[in-house]
């Protein structure tokens, strides 16, 4: 077989991929049926956790939106776990177009009292693309995409979500709560993802290890300020490799009431914050992103390059520490 | 007695292929039919079955080393 180079390097994520992927699981909450295989879209399960229930190693789950529903968008009910033993699985949404998320496949707890996620990961490599998590606003320590990680029972590293829309979570930072809640971020990729009215979008902890890389990439926090209290915050006492690249900030800063900053880094990490940008006005750029900053804590160990916000009175507009 | 018959799955064997099928089944499916074309491309020149839609989204980037 050829190489295949991308900016020289081998294309050796779909090669791997390749020799991984081994069978297709299809969900329709209208038409299906958890009695059915599940193995072909006119005999597809009724809902994603009975697709687990019969997913192997680096299966596909393809999950098609629900339509039944009188107003535009109906949910699936569902609390979800992928056991350690079911790595690289993958469930992704068929929405009517990628690029419309809201008519995508989405997905709410079971539990009226909001107390259980709603996709708890404790395998690695785990990839979701074109879902929308939904929390139900309801208050409670909890979130909606928890991945464990305690280097036993629940190892984590390399999860992906891709082009996710992630809403309504009101599990707050200092607990467990958050729109996508890591205990251990390694090798974790979060691109393309539309966060909206969360009390804490991304949060990162080092439960088990230091945080090992993580790309935030391509992401919207939006929401009334209200309603959110952190975008992205870490409770890590260690980490390397965190980069929150191309990110908006939208709407206003947070202003729940607690932490009210779209970013709340911990001292004892390192990584950089590039290109993003910050619905806020400034008369100066200085120290909005820094150790007290106005719009995010920051520490030193991250640095911030190429960050812009509205200015009053300069003209470029640049974050300075 | 358990009969496995070999052949071509129903649904496909590679991405595109299940993603152009779904689409006729469902009349939707994750990949959009220029992501799909892509990802065959890039399937072809790959020998793989399964492409990452980020490796799909930079296909026009993927040269022959």
């Amino acid at each position: 077989m050829p190489d295949y180079k991308l900016g020289g390097w081998n294309v050796v994520g779909a090669l791997a991929r390749s020799a991984i992927f081994s069978n297709v699981l299809f969900v329709d909450g209208d038409y299906g049926s958890n009695d059915n295989p599940g193995d072909l879209p006119n005999l597809a399960c009724a809902s994603i956790s009975g697709a687990v229930a019969k997913a192997g190693r680096g299966d596909v789950i393809y999950v098609r939106p629900k339509m039944t529903a009188a107003s535009a968008q109906s949910y699936y009910l569902d609390n979800i776990t992928v056991p350690i033993t079911l790595p690289n699985l993958s469930i992704l949404g068929c929405g009517a177009d990628v690029d419309r998320p809201y008519l995508g496949p989405a997905i709410k707890t079971t539990v009226a009292a909001n107390t259980t996620p709603v996709l708890t990961i404790k395998a690695s490599s785990f990839v979701t693309e074109g879902m929308e998590w939904t929390g139900t606003s309801q208050t409670g320590d909890i979130s909606v995409i928890y991945l464990s990680n305690d280097g036993t029972l629940a190892q984590t590293a390399g999860f992906v979500a891709r082009n996710c829309t992630i809403r309504n979570v009101k599990g707050h930072a200092a607990g467990t709560g958050g729109g996508i809640h890591f205990e251990t971020p390694i090798f974790a990729k979060v691109q393309n993802c539309l966060f909206k009215d969360n009390l804490a979008s991304i949060v990162m902890r080092s439960t088990y290890a230091a945080i090992n890389t993580i790309l935030i990439e391509n992401c919207s926090f939006n929401g009334a300020n209200t309603t959110r209290d952190v975008d992205i915050y870490s409770t890590a006492d260690a980490g390397t490799g965190i980069l929150i690249k191309d990110c908006n900030f939208n709407d206003a800063l947070p202003n729940h009431g607690v932490l009210n900053r779209f970013l709340y880094l911990s001292a004892g990490i390192s990584g950089m914050i590039s290109h993003c940008k910050f619905a806020a006005t400034s008369a100066t750029g200085d120290t909005l992103l820094a150790a007290n900053g106005a719009l995010g804590y920051v520490p030193t160990t991250v640095f911030t390059v190429g960050c812009t916000y509205e200015s009053s009175t300069e003209a470029s507009a640049f974050i300075t520490r | 007695m358990l009969i496995i018959i070999k052949g071509k799955p129903r649904m496909g064997r590679t991405r595109s292929e299940i993603e152009t099928n779904l689409r006729k089944e469902w009349g939707c499916s994750r990949l959009t039919p220029e992501q799909t074309d892509k990802c065959k491309f890039v399937e072809k020149r790959t020998e793989a079955r399964w492409i990452d839609q980020d490796i799909i989204n930079i296909a026009h980037k993927i040269k022959r080393g």
